[in-house]
């Protein structure tokens, strides 16, 4: 994950707020992950796992090469700035029986051209058109210095059976190259409901906002095994988490906070899903989760003030009674999650909470300091 | 009875009870359901007391483990500390810079009466 000084909001009460305005936009998602940083290929698989779960083969499959295809093209074009890390982006969206494939990060004016010029010569070719096209580049071999000569970007067309939609927008004197790959799930049935591709600029717009809280990760959805793992791989690949202390207490807070959203959220309507979301702060991260809880789960609220009043050394004393209190009874609930993640952290826990149609939304948050 | 040994998953780690008197617990432990994960372990410890007695030796390697966890590692300390005929030992292995690790070690030592010895790597 990648970390830029351009935070705009250093409260971290706001910070809460902000994930929580966000969430309103992907209330229509199944799954929305958001990736801000270095790309590397082992991403693949956890994106794919975050984005789809219920992926058959052969749409994992298909998925799997957008996913690459994108990694690529941010590669091959990718403006050689040091900025760039700092505001490529990757997402996916889940909407429907649409998967949506974004990804975002500065391209030169030369390369601009380039990429221009391939889609615009893809831009409204028929199927049969566009086969012919292929095999003729196949076929001629015109590869460019890039390596492509645009059959990236026809090979993305072809399998997704749609056009690539894309934008430049100009930023730093160089352009923002967003691109967006729309794809059926052909597996999901849509009731026969005339359903449309979502335009890239709203997810364009999400970018923008997501650059300017300096939101490094985010994802939206079930809260299962496999999803969890793949975060904390994503994390852990990112970040040095076993050597030192702070990556100990950004693993710790994420685990925690993933953890809770399944044990709180499972006895509430459409059972796991939260959101989890990473921000980078002047001082560090800031971690932020939400999920449904019922109504005798709002004690949390009053055990988090609590615990924000105790000094340190107060919350190990209580966290080894609870422990000790608790050890022969059986069952998992140790009772002291959330003292273990307040003395871990040794910040303040945010807590808010939010009423909808579905129920009371609650959401926590707290900085990690590196 | 028997040595065992569990191999390290995503969320479990690895476990190897040896009936020469010897238990490694290394990598993560972070299941949600620490209490499945552990209970053989706890069987296989109350074996190994009815029946042996001697030096006992548990060295814990752990990279993190989560609050499920701790009460499971803290049961089965209690467990070794209550065997009057054990004579056992407790290393904790912790990466040197980390020292969060050290005082999750620290702290259990302080909840039973055999002392550990501390490695850092």
């Amino acid at each position: 994950m990648s970390k830029t000084n351009n935070s705009i909001e250093d409260s971290n009460a706001g910070r809460i707020h902000i994930v929580s305005e966000l969430r309103d936009c992907f209330k229509n998602d199944k799954s929305t992950v958001y990736y801000k940083g270095a790309f590397t290929d082992s991403f693949t698989d956890r994106i794919i796992t975050l984005a789809e779960f219920e992926l058959e083969r052969k749409t994992r499959r298909r998925m799997a090469f957008f996913v690459a295809e994108s990694f690529q093209n941010i590669v091959r074009h990718g403006a050689d700035v040091p900025e760039n890390d700092e505001l490529s982006l990757f997402g996916v969206r889940g909407i429907g029986s649409y998967l949506h494939i974004y990804s975002s990060n500065l391209v030169e004016e030369a390369d601009k051209e380039i990429i221009e010029n391939s889609l615009a010569k893809i831009e409204n070719l028929s199927s049969e058109e566009l086969n012919e096209y292929y095999r003729d580049l196949l076929m001629n071999n015109e590869l460019s210095e890039k390596g492509g000569a645009g059959l990236g970007f026809v090979s993305m067309v072809r399998r997704s059976k749609h056009p690539v939609q894309h934008q430049f927008v100009k930023k730093n004197g160089l352009y923002s190259f967003n691109l967006q790959i729309d794809f059926k799930n052909e597996s999901l049935s849509n009731e026969g409901k005339q359903e449309e591709p979502l335009n890239i600029v709203e997810n364009s717009n999400l970018y923008d906002r997501t650059l300017e809280y300096d939101i490094s990760f985010l994802y939206n959805g079930e809260f299962s095994d496999d999803m969890i793992s793949s975060m904390l791989s994503i994390i852990e690949e990112t970040n040095n988490t076993e050597a030192n202390s702070a990556g100990f207490q950004l693993y710790h807070g994420a685990v925690e906070m993933m953890q809770n959203v399944v044990r709180h959220g499972k006895d509430v309507k459409d059972g796991n899903d939260g959101i989890f979301a990473i921000l980078n702060t002047p001082k560090g991260y800031y971690m932020c989760s939400g999920n449904y809880i019922k109504k005798d789960g709002l004690s949390i609220v009053e055990n988090v003030e609590s615990l924000n009043l105790k000094t340190k050394e107060e919350l190990n004393e209580l966290y080894r009674a609870t422990l000790k209190k608790n050890v022969l009874k059986k069952g998992n609930n140790a009772g002291i999650g959330l003292i273990d993640l307040k003395r871990t952290i040794d910040s303040k826990i945010d807590i808010a909470v939010s009423e909808d149609k579905d129920g009371l939304y609650l959401m926590m948050g707290l900085e990690i300091k590196i | 009875m028997e040595s065992i040994s569990i191999e390290s998953s995503e969320y479990g780690p690895q476990v190897k009870l040896d009936v020469s008197g010897k238990i490694e617990i290394s990598g993560k432990s972070m299941m949600e359901d620490a209490e499945t994960f552990y209970d053989p372990i706890h069987s296989w410890i109350d074996n190994y007391i009815d029946t042996k007695d001697g030096r006992f030796l548990v060295e814990f390697n752990l990279k993190y483990f989560n609050s499920s966890s701790a009460k499971q590692l803290l049961r089965m300390l209690m467990t070794i500390d209550a065997a009057e005929k054990l004579k056992a030992e407790i290393n904790w292995l912790y990466p040197a810079e980390n020292d969060i690790l050290l005082e999750r070690g620290e702290e259990l030592e302080i909840m039973v009466d055999t002392p550990f010895n501390f490695k850092p790597f």
